[in-house]
């Protein structure tokens, strides 16, 4: 999929996922979006780490 | 300092050089720098794509990671806007055009970033006709007004 397609498809997911909430539970999805992105930016810190040591 | 706000696709194509519009990304953003303005996304927009895309399998968390290093790398600088009135302004957007609220993010963030141009490869999305429609809303709402266009569209009006 080009990044068009991909940029598309995932405006859509978020379309149907924020549809219909009350801004406050939006802005609590959003906060949650924030946690996942931190932890996926922890866990390849701690992955990179340990591929270094090995 | 003008700001070149960079929607998802561009970010996409940016992290990814197997991607058609990866080589056009890559040189608009030098050509950018070089001038001298600010290259910015919304962090909320990006985090919640980034998120949804991971969730939902259109990114594995390897092209999420690739994306925030990308983001890193060439200096695009990732701001927090008030949540409250980014949702808000993009419920006002709802009313004025038939966009989806992942698109809106960006409008939003765009708008409340200060941002003078919006660059996507989406033009079905992102393009001068719903550029008008947001506008509309912008002016409504004491906002500065957004041009929008492709990365190469955008580049053509920063050098005249």
């Amino acid at each position: 999929m080009s990044s068009v397609d991909v940029a598309k498809q995932i405006h859509e997911d978020a379309d149907s996922m924020l549809k219909g909430l009350s801004i406050e539970d939006q802005e609590r999805v959003l906060k949650e979006a924030h946690k996942i992105v931190k932890s996926l930016k922890r866990i390849e810190l701690i992955t990179s780490k340990v591929k270094a040591r090995a | 300092m003008v700001r070149v706000y960079l929607e998802l696709s561009v970010l996409i194509a940016l992290a990814n050089p197997l991607d058609f519009f990866h080589n056009q990304t890559k040189e608009f953003l030098h050509e950018v720098k070089l001038l001298g303005f600010e290259l910015v996304s919304c962090a909320q927009a990006v985090e919640m794509d980034l998120a949804i895309g991971v969730a939902k399998r259109p990114l594995r968390v390897a092209d999420a990671l690739k994306i925030l290093e990308a983001i890193n790398a060439y200096g695009i600088r990732l701001l927090l806007v008030n949540s409250k009135d980014l949702l808000s302004l993009v419920r006002e957007y709802l009313k004025e055009t038939p966009l989806k609220i992942g698109d809106l993010l960006h409008y939003a963030g765009a708008a409340l970033l200060n941002a003078e141009y919006l660059s996507s490869w989406n033009t079905d999305d992102f393009n001068p006709r719903l550029e008008k429609s947001i506008n509309k809303v912008n002016r409504r709402k004491d906002l500065k007004t957004i041009k929008v266009g492709t990365p190469s569209i955008v580049l053509r009006w920063l050098l005249q």
